[in-house]
């Protein structure tokens, strides 16, 4: 034991530098000392790195040698602790790394006593007898955020003359001449160096080191800022560099790899991810995390964000860091926190990044390559009298479509693109003593995969600025604008986009023009083939699509520290959204069938407004209440106001062609809609941050929300939570762990519910008929998380970082629309707190330097996570499958259900007669047992059909008679990884490669069940390989299932995927000049690779429904910092 | 402690000067809520006027197309809402589960009847139980709301007889212990003739000023009114037994009573652009020009029963010439070479070569045509219905005299004979020809059921929703149909397909 681990008593405060220290002890041992040589045979042995009071390290000395010390009482009141390496340190030297700084010294006596005593002189290191007229220096440390940075190290350079800043960051020191040049630094911190000159009085801004694993500030989930080594809950800190080096297209995804616990979902390839944390937090599936952007309450999205403005992000991912934010944080809460200028900077930094690319299909879908038409001996098809296809008696899909006797093409050549891609920003930066600045602007322009389709384009604006008119009063200004122009595709069905351009059969020329030079509505391969679907590219030619919205994001703060123990912050902002949509159907618009609202023009123009606005008030106090018992107290009020209006208008029947106006619209087909609605609320919390002796860290919130969302009896309610950590190592040195801190966290958070689900409502209908809807609930409340966290956070190996956490969270009162009775209610509906789900949670995330040299360095993110959500009460209500998702008590969040095809004789059952009586399928009277079999494909059928016109899945009947539905599959992944990597070479070239890995969890592959139907999917091409007639697989087939929810279309969609990579070169700064701080070339790839056994498109998806597939990119990128 | 109060007056300031809601008191301005609705006879008004809508669209809802297609009156190979698998030939179970998308031919009929009853439970109430006046721009007319009320309770009571195997009963004024009693449908039926018979009763003695205008675009005269009622009540009446066997118990004089007191000419009401129109004459007359055929093709039975040469169902291979035949009404179709959308590979003895275009002669989308007349009830239907009614009482015939002065003889020019056999063939002729997507869905179905000429496993009644039976937290889901199935509500015989159908 004692070899491992030793007690130490004493008290540890903060960790310098790993350079402090090693300054330190070059300097002591090149010191010279007068009476050094007293103690040239006294050495003390220092059991860990550690940072103690002045007395206390008398107190090691005396504890080992003899010694006795003789000092004024007060004459180390104010000193800054002392930073003890681990090891043995001469005595003398050791006296110096004390009194030197502090201008002291010492004399002994012959009872070995020492006295210490001011020092009128200062002692250079050239000539330590040397007497220089010195300056005093007084100044304040702050992080960039204006809060003071008690512990700070403010060393001369090339002197062992230091200090370090107090409690409130303020420090004082004494130099030696106007030359001297301080060297500032604090872990987690960029050290600075400022040149003293004739300033006598400094204000010094530390930047946070974002590179640095070992420790961080966190502003997320706390009061004030924090090190995440006095949390007792987890908060994750992505840095702004890990993200630079592939920035996402948006910042939806660009947390991929970089956290363990989160869950980030792109089922749309020209769409944003869905990103949720830890598992299901509603019986539902996922809940959206809340969006705080530098502190700003937002309801923007993460996928409209510029990830080039993105400094940090920071994710709370349980309910006990979330509870600050009660009932709008059940999912948890993300944070992105922008980039601002720097303090004092003397020059302004430019940055440019210019992006040019293009996107690719990663791969085709797998349709049908074969046909089954009926076609002459040499291939040719014969037509029926209607010119169209007709099948081959023989039921194999083994026809050549390049032998039919018309053109055939690859369609996702014929009528797929390479989109461009571009992305362009430029941000300027500064700042002076009292302000600094960050203006950024972005351009980027996304084009699609469809030539047809514009593309998407958005701009964004940010202008952050500081102010520090006085030591006291800082102020903040974080602006935002975003315009984004979309152009959306339907989606998630046979007659949307994707699914006509699926259908169609290789002779089906989208690209053919009809008379008009217009792409032709119905190309003529559509009548052979013989299907309802349309040219979606004539109506995306056409038709005018216009989705653009404007954002305006802005706060304020002011932060005023009224006495050196109490700060108060006030903060107001703004979130304004507005949207627009235009759809216009030209005059002589061509449909299938006629259509009035369309052939004759039709304008659907719409419009949507929001505003939410919060404003909030922050007094916080921090005092020592004994020498080891430090306390931080906050209270905050917090009001919150949203508005939302929109109006739409429809009109058809154009007089005039080519104007957005509907009152060219025939008056009796005109349509007008609108809505609105106004959210207020209030919250106040009261929270206290416990610290003793830097090792035992309590934090403890009480919150109460009222909103005029909850129910009229329930409109406020209340949050909570209680942490505690224990930092281990503070008390027991580990050999090659630097530190090793327990943490467990409970605490509650809330999900609030819809604008409308409280109140009683009836629909008014056209004519001003008015229908019973919904019954109001005045009892409704918000959802509520109630989370149990522990886990451990562990740096080793001097690079190395490990967090890792267990949660479970259980979440009452989820939302559910519930259907009334017909019979005995007035209402059909009704919004209810029903169901309650157990959420278990376990998260890694390991991240490290794995090498670090001046040729070689090796960075890398491990992210594990995995989860399960259980349903565990419903109340009264039966279950019942929403959709594919099965909602019963027990069962897993994302369990499938829908009917079942035998894959095994055992899951038949028999009756004494030996015949089987849970097949719903109709069977040969008198079947047994053995007359069935398992066939080449997996599936049990009736022996004597294999291969002919008669065979078919056996589709499983319940007890009832009815076709079975039970599980089928379950979306829930087993397990995920996440790594990436970031090697740089010292020539400058950087490689970084993002992996995500997925183990487990199902899709349900409805694009290939729906490809059936027309004979278009390669289910039956594969089918035919193995024998089968097309009547067991095609369009009309059990295995078919009408295309209802069945076992057979269930894909394990475990995949690998090579997510990002780039290869970069940063040019030799010695080379640049003074123009340019950095010059950055890269290649980027993103969505490269895929590997899984999931036959469609996209195995991120829980449901494949004709989405739209994800797309490569490459790009190369320059990158400009002058 | 300065500092304080001026951190405290800024604060003050701060909050003050952002002028910030933060009432937690909000109304929603977007619906109306239920005491403001109920609370004075304009909106009571509305609310007869949604009810009616809701009971008038089950009737015509594009969700009755099902029972169209399990008539053989209209044939697809198409699966848009699960037609494809009402089609299907041998007939397919109903799969009463949630994810069966096709649900939604029993949930929509059962809501909607439900939101009728409701709605005109209330008004009821307000005059009946409360003894409220039904005041609208100071005219006193409660007459006219009542008898709405019970006319809306009466055909929603009835369309659950008819179509559903049992149903609840739900008055203003029943218990809960009544409410959650699961009727038979004879008890519906009764339910229904009794709202009807009162809706009658108000009407025909109300004042000669009596202006019924709670019906969508449509006033009605007492007369009318009366007459309108009293059609629905002989349809539902009809509608009510599920095989032969079931319907020698049926009414057959009070259905005949209230034919003879029903409309003399056929009712229809216009469409405006937004509001109700038919959704069977919309998707069952929806016209590809580019193919020459319809959506949904009309069935091949009824050209078998215009011509006998005619197959039963569509042959394997070829096209099928025109029909030949005297009666002009084979212009109510259009004949055309192309299969449309049909496919071979999913059946293609679902096939026909015809489309239904008696309705939708313009071809355009009904629902955005100020003028289109939705056809409601035929004065032929009630022809029909003296004659089946007649043919049960009577005997074949006088109801053989009733046909022969019906469209079938005015227009179709066909004379009926006095067979039982002939009558019933010329019966089912009729609804098939003259009454195809003539105002409700649900008129071929119920007649082919009550006289067992639905195909064998068609489903002669709907089962409670599982949705519903789920908010009543009964687990007991059951269902109806399918070829392999015997039984209730289960076609037992060949039907259609087997002449001797037709005999008594």
């Amino acid at each position: 034991m004692k070899n491992n681990f030793t007690i130490h008593r004493f008290r540890f405060r903060k960790r310098l530098l790993l350079i402090m220290m090693r300054t330190f002890i070059i300097l002591f041992c090149s010191t010279a000392f007068s009476q050094m040589a007293l103690f040239s045979q006294d050495k003390i042995f220092i059991e860990k790195d550690q940072y103690v009071a002045v007395n206390k390290v008398f107190r090691i000395i005396k504890g080992q040698n003899s010694y006795a010390f003789v000092f004024p009482t007060s004459m180390f009141k104010d000193t800054p602790k002392i930073q003890l390496t681990k090891g043995e340190i001469e005595l003398g030297k050791l006296l110096n790394q004390i009194l030197i700084p502090n201008n002291l010294n010492f004399e002994l006596s012959n009872d070995k006593t020492i006295t210490i005593k001011k020092n009128h002189l200062k002692i250079s290191l050239d000539d330590n007898a040397a007497v220089t007229q010195e300056i005093k220096i007084k100044g304040v440390v702050k992080t960039q955020s204006g809060q003071p940075l008690p512990g700070a190290s403010i060393l001369e350079k090339g002197t062992v003359n230091g200090s370090q800043s107090d409690f409130n960051g303020d420090f004082t020191i004494d130099v030696t001449n106007q030359n001297a040049i301080l060297v500032v630094s604090y872990l987690g911190f960029t050290t600075q160096e400022l040149t003293v000159g004739d300033k006598t009085n400094f204000t010094i801004i530390l930047m946070e080191d974002t590179e640095n694993l070992l420790d961080e500030i966190v502003v997320t989930g706390v009061a004030i800022g924090t090190s995440t080594k006095k949390l007792g809950f987890t908060v994750s800190k992505v840095s702004g560099a890990s993200l630079e080096e592939v920035p996402a297209v948006n910042a939806s995804n660009t947390l991929r790899g970089k956290v363990a616990g989160i869950n980030i979902f792109q089922s749309q390839g020209d769409g944003s991810a869905s990103v949720s944390l830890r598992g299901a937090k509603s019986i539902f599936g996922n809940t959206s995390p809340l969006i705080l952007i530098d502190g700003i309450i937002t309801n923007q999205g993460l996928g409209t964000i510029n990830t080039s403005d993105i400094k940090t992000i920071e994710i709370i991912k349980g309910a006990a860091a979330s509870s600050l934010y009660g009932s709008r944080a059940a999912g948890g809460v993300i944070q992105i926190i922008t980039k601002k200028g720097k303090r004092g900077a003397e020059n302004m930094t430019v940055s440019y990044r210019s992006e040019v690319g293009f996107n690719d299909l990663e791969r085709k879908y797998p349709v049908a390559q074969k046909h089954n038409y009926l076609t002459n001996s040499d291939g040719s098809i014969i037509l029926n009298v209607s010119g169209q296809a007709q099948a081959d008696p023989d039921g194999l899909f083994d026809g050549d479509y390049n032998t039919l006797g018309f053109p055939t093409f690859d369609l996702f050549k014929r009528g797929l693109t390479n989109g461009t891609y571009k992305d362009n920003s430029v941000s300027v930066s500064g700042g002076g003593e009292k302000y600094n600045f960050y203006l950024a602007a972005q351009m980027q322009d996304k084009g699609g995969i469809v030539a047809v389709i514009d593309s998407d384009k958005s701009n964004t604006l940010r202008a952050n600025f500081d102010l520090y008119p006085t030591e006291k009063l800082s102020i903040g200004v974080r602006t935002s604008y975003s315009h984004n122009d979309l152009n959306s595709i339907s989606r998630s069905n046979r007659n949307s986009f994707w699914g006509s351009f699926l259908t169609f059969a290789p002779f089906i020329d989208v690209l053919e023009k009809d008379d008009d030079g217009d792409y032709k509505l119905e190309p003529s391969g559509i009548f052979i083939q013989n299907i309802g679907s349309v040219n979606p590219y004539y109506g995306y030619k056409k038709i005018i699509r216009e989705n653009k919205n404007d954002r305006y994001v802005g706060g304020l703060k002011l932060d005023y520290k009224i006495s050196d123990k109490l700060i108060a912050k006030l903060a107001g902002s703004m979130d304004k959204y507005y949207s627009s949509n235009l759809t216009y159907h030209p005059v002589g618009f061509k449909t299938t069938a006629p259509d009035p609202n369309l052939n004759n023009g039709q304008i659907v123009v719409g419009d949507s407004r929001s505003t939410f606005s919060t404003a909030s008030m922050l007094l916080n106090y921090n005092t020592e209440i004994t020498e080891d018992l430090k306390a931080n107290f906050t209270a905050k009020y917090l009001i919150e106001h949203q508005t939302n209006f929109s109006q739409s208008m429809a009109g058809s029947d154009l007089t005039t062609g080519g104007v957005y106006d509907i009152s060219v619209s025939s008056e009796d087909r005109r349509r007008v809609s609108s809505y609105r609605s106004e959210r207020n609320a209030q919250n106040v919390f009261v929270a206290a941050d416990l610290d003793f002796k830097d090792k035992l860290i309590f934090s403890g919130l009480v919150r109460r929300d009222g909103s005029s969302m909850f129910g009229a009896n329930e409109r406020w309610q209340t949050y909570y939570r209680a942490s505690l950590a224990y930092r281990l190592t503070q008390d027991i040195t580990i050999d090659n762990i630097q530190e090793l801190k327990f943490r467990a966290s409970y605490g509650t958070a809330g999900r609030r519910p819809g604008f409308s689900y409280q109140y009683e409502t009836a629909n008014v209908g056209s004519g001003g008929s008015i229908s019973f809807d919904q019954t109001g609930n005045p009892n409704l409340k918000p959802s509520e998380n109630k989370e149990f966290e522990v886990g451990f956070d562990v740096d080793f190996l001097d690079r190395f970082h490990l967090t890792s956490s267990y949660s479970n969270s259980v979440i009452k009162n989820d939302f559910i629309n519930r259907n009334l009775p017909s019979s005995t209610s007035l209402f059909s509906r009704q919004w209810q707190n029903l169901g309650a789900v157990e959420a278990k949670t376990v998260e890694l995330y390991l991240n490290g330097k794995v090498i670090e040299n001046d040729k070689f360095s090796w960075n890398f993110g491990l992210a594990f996570d995995t989860s399960k959500s259980t349903i565990t009460d419903l109340g009264d209500i039966l279950p019942f499958t929403n959709g594919i998702y099965r909602i019963e008590n027990q069962k897993e969040v994302g369990t499938m259900y829908g009917n079942w095809a035998f894959k095994s004789l055992s899951e038949i059952e028999f009756d004494a007669n030996g015949e089987p009586t849970n097949i719903h399928t109709a069977i040969p009277a008198g079947t047994t047992k053995a007359d069935l079999v398992v066939n080449n494909l997996g599936f049990v059928v009736v022996k004597s059909t294999v291969g002919t016109a008669d065979e078919s899945v056996l589709m499983a009947k319940d007890d009832k008679g009815n076709l079975d539905i039970r599980k089928i599959g379950k979306t829930t992944p087993d397990f995920k990884l996440g790594l990436s990597n970031t090697i740089k070479f010292g020539n400058g070239i950087g490689l970084y490669i993002l992996m995500d890995y997925k183990h487990g969890g199902d899709t349900y592959n409805y694009t290939t069940q729906d490809l059936l139907f027309n004979d278009r999917s390669n289910l039956q091409v594969l089918a035919s390989e193995a024998g089968h007639h097309s009547n067991y697989s095609g369009g009309s087939s059990t295995f078919y299932n009408t295309h209802a929810y069945s076992n057979a279309f269930v894909e394990n969609s475990t995949y690998l995927k090579l997510r990002e990579m780039a290869i970069s070169y940063s040019l030799d700064k010695s080379a640049l000049g003074k123009t340019f701080k950095d010059v950055k070339l890269a290649l980027v790839g993103r969505n490269l690779l895929t590997f899984t056994n999931y036959t469609g498109w996209n195995p991120e998806t829980f449901i494949e429904e004709y989405s739209f597939p994800l797309y490569r990119t490459f790009s190369l990128s320059l990158s400009l910092k002058f | 402690m300065k500092k304080i109060f001026l951190a405290i007056i800024a604060t003050a300031f701060f909050f003050t000067s952002c002028e910030i809601e933060t009432d937690l008191e909000v109304e929603n301005f977007n619906d109306p809520g239920y005491s403001q609705v109920l609370s004075n006879s304009e909106d009571l008004e509305k609310i007869l006027v949604g009810s009616f809508t809701r009971v008038i669209d089950i009737q015509t809802t594009t969700r009755s197309i099902g029972y169209l297609l399990q008539a053989d009156q209209l044939t697809t190979t198409n699966n848009v809402l699960q037609f494809w698998h009402f089609a299907f030939q041998p007939r397919k179970q109903f799969v009463n589960s949630p994810n069966f998308y096709g649900i939604q031919f029993a949930t929509v009929p059962w809501n909607s009847a439900y939101d009728g009853i409701r709605g005109a439970n209330h008004v009821i109430r307000w005059i009946e139980g409360e003894n409220k006046p039904f005041i609208i721009d100071g005219v006193d007319k409660s007459e006219e709301a009542l008898a709405s009320a019970y006319f809306i309770k009466g055909m929603a009571e009835g369309t659950l007889s008819s179509v559903f195997d049992k149903a609840y009963i739900v008055n203003w004024d029943s218990t809960l212990e009544e409410l959650q009693v699961q009727r038979p449908a004879s008890e519906l039926l009764a339910a229904a003739i009794s709202d009807l018979d009162k809706a009658i009763a108000l009407t025909n003695s109300a004042k000669s000023s009596f202006s019924n205008s709670y019906m969508i675009n449509i006033t009605l005269d007492k007369t009318r009114f009366s007459q309108v009622i009293n059609s629905f009540a002989a349809r539902i009446i009809m509608s009510a037994p599920t095989t032969k066997a079931e319907a020698l118990n049926t009414d057959f004089a009070k259905a005949l009573t209230y034919a003879n007191n029903g409309i003399t000419s056929d009712f229809s009401i216009k469409t405006k652009p937004g509001s109700w129109y038919s959704g069977i004459v919309h998707w069952g007359e929806y016209y590809f020009s580019s193919r020459d055929a319809a959506y949904i093709q009309a069935d091949i039975k009824i050209h078998h029963l215009m011509d006998s040469s005619y197959p039963q169902d569509y042959p394997d291979a070829g096209i099928l010439a025109p029909v030949t035949s005297a009666d002009p009404r084979t212009s109510y179709f259009t004949y055309g070479t192309s299969f449309g959308i049909l496919s071979a590979a999913r059946d293609r003895s679902l096939f026909s070569n015809y489309r239904t275009s008696r309705w939708n002669k313009a071809k355009i989308f009904i629902g955005s045509d100020s003028n289109y007349d939705n056809m409601v009830f035929l004065k032929a239907e009630l022809d029909y219905i003296k004659a089946e009614a007649t043919l049960k009482t009577a005997g074949p015939a006088a109801a053989a005299a009733i046909l022969n002065s019906s469209p079938r003889k005015t227009i179709g020019g066909i004379t009926t004979g006095s067979s039982y056999a002939e009558v019933m063939k010329a019966l089912h002729y009729e609804y098939s020809v003259e009454l195809q997507l003539a105002g409700s869905g649900y008129i071929q179905w119920s007649f082919m059921k009550r006289n067992d000429l639905l195909q064998l496993g068609t489903q002669t009644l709907m089962p409670i929703p599982v949705t519903e039976l789920e908010s009543q937290g009964i687990l007991d889901v059951y269902t109806f149909g399918g070829a392999t199935a015997t039984g209730v509500g289960t076609a037992l015989t060949q039907g259609w397909k087997d002449e001797s159908s037709y005999n008594q």
